[in-house]
């Protein structure tokens, strides 16, 4: 019995142990270090880019010390969830702006999982970003994260491939008919004439737009209208009834084809610019075309992509220091000029040389053309219901199904999973 | 001629006409109000000046004589078209303004500014009254003010005489860490719960409790409170609760609420259908190919050792890479069409062809861990006994029933049991081949999803905790229930003994 006793007590005092208060060294202690942890989504050369940043940073701060962890992009939001839930948030995590209507939904203990920026910058200082970005990294009321760059999809096309069918390039006064028409003219033994993942949301919103679709009105999902139904009907048209995308095409299949010269066209975002340049392809960016029927030009999705300080941090001035630094016109402008990302500030927007970039200010033009990712709490469960009515509206067009229209169908059901849920 | 010098005459007199500049003057800030400061925040309240185009508010850690000495912090403009601005409540806003057309302060006179394009705040020009959130400020850092009420251009600088100085004490909000306590005194509790189970067996006369034996596995079960006890019980305790992603830590006890949503969800049946197809379906091939296999793998066979690690392979290599690697070869574009000569099918479209995709992934996953269990087991079969029975003319396949089947049994009952358990919850072959797709009902299971995919889907992306733990709990007690019946059935303890 003695020896139980013995252990309990042994079981007692880890148990105390476990029980004291962490300490970590906060912003109050003058002259102390402050430890910064920051969970970053580049890859490749961005990456490169970033942690040069984070380096400088810590050259002219140096008592802040950065450790700089990379997620991967696509479970990001429910890495960050994951960790706060367990109360173990990084101070610092970079967000695109449709991820933050998932975070910023979540509460614990009443608290939400994010920062509201709003009190850390006068007027005057927040004036430097373009107010459209500043408005797409806000949620509800709050501003959850700083923007540093924005990006949206274009129309990119192959010089080489139009040169040798001597047909023109695409320009901005194309209409939808156009593309269709000219996909369909390149389009022929195992070479494509435009690829585009056709039952993925994030490309089929500048259909929808076009057409006169629109995701929210009022706050409210309105994914079930005429519009919406004929843009999907239209786009899956590409891969069911033109044959003009090879079926099933998701985005790795697309940017391989188009790497291969075997794709004329692609609807594609500047961060793949670069690596299409090293594959030595002479390619070119237009706008987005216009639909004759509605007089709508193509308007895809805008997403923001900035920093967010978590409510947990400890070290939250310090943290602002870094996202601002982050955010900050060098930095901006060294990504852009090194991997065409596209800037949030006004200054660097009007840089010379940013002016003289052909593909930032192309892409910029298609930037003004699109509207931004909304950031409400429902953003989620579109993303989380809408590839299911396109999946399903897929094979009910591929399998025949003539009862009614199915785009109208499957939407009318996401529509109301939304609502219930 | 005339016109010449009439054009001369009124170009003199307009280089002659002084330039319009623009009048400034110094408005006075009537309160800076501690009351109403808000974090990184301190509010100000003035009166509006006559004639005026908008207010610049510099602001500097130490007192200033001039402007250009200071920073500018913001500006409100005013307009008398305020209907072309946005109007944006002070709680939407980026900084909260206010104005008033009275001679009062009164919350019910106030009203929240217009928005210009930047969002800078605007007032109507026979606004009478501001108070403004001057935002951006340090905690505990004094700040010194001055508003300049501009006509036209703004001055570059310009003498103030009446500085005003405030400082916010308000720290910021960081939520309490998490409460572990609660946590710890249930594994306490637990653990204790446990040894008291160990102590009141210790005490019984006929007890063969053997102390020492207790005391050297305690570690053990104290991970095992920790590990698996207290997960358990707080997933019991979570579905009575209507926890959701946006009401963690403040969830409200519902009794049996979530159960009757799980059993009155019309995909339970056919969820829980496909997983029964999915597990017997597996752990059958599972059992059938490991136990050929090792049969095979028992006589003598040239090259026995090659074939053997070859077989051990889909064991040996990570799941989710040979997962991932069989999507792929299933993929429209993918290495199967390709050898059938078969343009752009995509397998995982209807629910039949990527069920049985699914399930022919894992049964080549799963059987070299049953031949490996098998082989072990048949080599403790004693070789004589087949000797005698082939010189009792027994048959091979009456050998196979009469001396491998029953010897196998203490191995055969148990690694299936295990092997069902462990289908019923394998989570990764179904999530990153299908997703649980194809699409079947929008919003609901899609058609390779079983329970365990599916209670995923309602907790994480869903954020429903309270209704995913109810049906974890229900998972738990099917395959609770199963064991028991399995156990009893196959007598599998007496024949273990």
């Amino acid at each position: 019995m003695n020896k139980i006793q013995s252990v309990c007590l042994s079981f007692f005092l880890v148990l105390t142990g476990c029980l004291e208060e962490d300490t970590v060294s906060s912003e109050g202690e003058s002259g102390s270090s402050i430890n910064l942890i920051l969970w970053y989504t580049f890859e490749g050369k961005e990456e490169d880019v970033f942690l040069n940043a984070i380096s400088e940073f810590e050259e002219f701060e140096p008592n802040i010390n950065i450790e700089a962890v990379p997620k991967p992009y696509g479970s990001s939001e429910q890495a960050f969830v994951t960790a706060a839930l367990g109360d173990e948030a990084p101070d610092i995590m970079r967000f695109s702006s449709d991820q933050l209507g998932y975070v910023g939904k979540f509460r614990q203990n009443g608290y939400p999982l994010l920062e509201d920026l709003r009190p850390y910058m006068t007027p005057i200082e927040r004036e430097a970003w373009d107010p459209i970005a500043i408005e797409g990294m806000r949620y509800n009321d709050e501003l959850l994260g700083l923007p540093a760059s924005q990006d949206c999809l274009s129309l990119l096309y192959n010089k080489a491939i139009f040169d040798s069918n001597d047909i023109d390039y695409p320009n901005s006064n194309w209409t939808i008919d156009d593309l269709l028409e000219t996909a369909l003219d390149l389009t022929n033994n195992n070479h494509y004439g435009l690829v585009f993942p056709v039952k993925s949301p994030y490309w089929w919103f500048a259909f929808q737009s076009g057409f006169g679709g629109n995701l929210f009105d009022g706050g409210l999902p309105s994914l079930n209208s005429e519009g919406s139904a004929d843009s999907l009907n239209f786009t899956l048209g590409f891969e069911l009834k033109h044959e003009i995308i090879p079926a099933g095409t998701g985005v790795e299949q697309m940017e391989n084809l188009f790497m291969e010269s075997r794709a004329a066209m692609i609807i594609d975002g500047p961060w793949n610019w670069a690596e299409y340049q090293a594959a030595r392809l002479q390619i070119g960016q237009t706008l987005l075309p216009k639909n004759s029927d509605s007089d709508l030009r193509m308007s895809p999705m805008v997403n923001f992509k900035g920093y967010s300080i978590s409510k947990q941090s400890k070290n939250k001035d310090a943290a602002f220091k870094l996202v601002k630094w982050l955010s900050s016109s060098s930095v901006q402008k060294e990504f852009a000029v090194q991997t065409y990302t596209m800037p949030t500030l006004i200054e660097v927007y009007n840089d010379e040389q940013i002016q003289n970039n052909t593909v930032i200010t192309g892409y910029i033009g298609q930037l003004q053309q699109g509207f931004p990712a909304p950031t409400n709490d429902k953003m989620g469960l579109v993303y989380n219901y809408l590839p299911d009515a396109m999946e399903s509206t897929y094979q009910w067009i591929e399998s025949d199904g003539d009862e009614g229209n199915p785009s109208h169908i499957s939407l009318e059901l996401s529509q109301e999973a939304i609502f219930d849920a | 001629m005339r016109k010449r010098i009439a054009l001369f005459f009124f170009l003199c007199i307009l280089l002659f006409i002084p330039e319009a500049e623009s009048e400034s003057q110094q408005v006075e800030v009537m309160e800076i109000s501690k009351d109403n400061s808000e974090y990184k925040s301190i509010q100000i309240r003035f009166s509006t000046l006559a004639n005026v185009d908008k207010y610049n508010i510099y602001y500097g850690e130490t007192e200033f004589n001039n402007t250009n000495e200071a920073s500018l912090h913001s500006r409100i403009l005013v307009s008398s078209e305020i209907s072309v601005f946005d109007e944006v409540p002070a709680e939407r806003a980026l900084d909260k303004c206010w104005y008033t057309d009275t001679d009062s302060f009164d919350t019910e006179f106030l009203f929240s500014a217009y928005r210009d394009d930047s969002g800078f705040p605007v007032i109507p020009s026979n606004s009478t009254n501001i108070v403004y959130n001057l935002v951006g400020l340090k905690t505990n850092v004094t700040y010194w003010f001055a508003i300049i009420g501009v006509d036209g251009e703004a001055p570059l600088d310009f003498s103030v005489t009446n500085l005003v100085s405030g400082s916010t004490e308000v720290i910021g909000e960081v939520p309490p860490s998490l409460d572990k306590t609660p946590i710890f005194i249930a594994v306490f509790l637990i653990f204790f719960a446990v040894l008291f189970l160990f102590y009141l067996l210790s005490k019984k006369e006929d007890s063969k409790f053997n102390k020492q034996g207790y005391l050297y596995s305690l570690p053990a079960f104290l991970l095992l409170c920790i590990l698996t006890f207290y997960p358990i019980i707080s997933g019991f305790y979570l579905s009575f609760t209507d926890s959701t992603s946006s009401r963690m830590g403040e969830e409200e006890f519902v009794g049996f609420e979530n159960y009757g949503k799980v059993l009155d969800e019309s995909a339970f049946l056919r969820v829980t259908f496909t997983t029964l197809l999915w597990t017997l379906t597996n752990v059958i091939a599972h059992v059938s190919i490991g136990l050929g296999l090792a049969l095979l793998f028992n006589k003598k066979l040239y090259g026995k050792r090659i074939y053997r690690t070859i077989l051990l392979l889909p064991w040996a290599i990570p799941s989710f890479i040979s997962v991932l690697v069989w999507r792929g070869m299933f993929q429209p574009s993918g290495l199967v069409n390709e050898i059938l000569g078969i343009e752009g099918y995509d397998y995982f479209s209807s629910t039949g062809s990527a069920l049985t995709i699914v399930i022919m992934v894992n049964i080549w996953l799963g059987f070299p861990f049953m031949m490996m269990v098998f082989s072990g087991a048949l080599q403790t079969i004693p070789k004589d006994l087949y000797e005698a029975a082939e010189i009792d003319g027994a048959s091979n396949l009456e050998q196979f029933t009469n001396i491998t089947v029953p010897l196998l049994k203490p191995t055969l009952i148990p690694v299936s049991l295990l092997g069902f358990i462990w289908t019923f919850n394998m989570f990764n072959v179904i999530f990153l081949m299908t997703s649980g797709g194809p699409v079947v009902e929008i919003g609901g299971p899609g058609g390779t999803d079983i329970l365990i995919t599916y209670v995923y889907d309602l907790a994480f992306p869903g954020g429903h905790y309270g209704l995913a733990a109810a049906w974890s709990v229900i998972i738990f007690f099917m395959l609770l229930i199963f064991s028991f019946y399995y156990t009893k059935v196959s007598n599998a303890t007496e024949a273990a003994q």
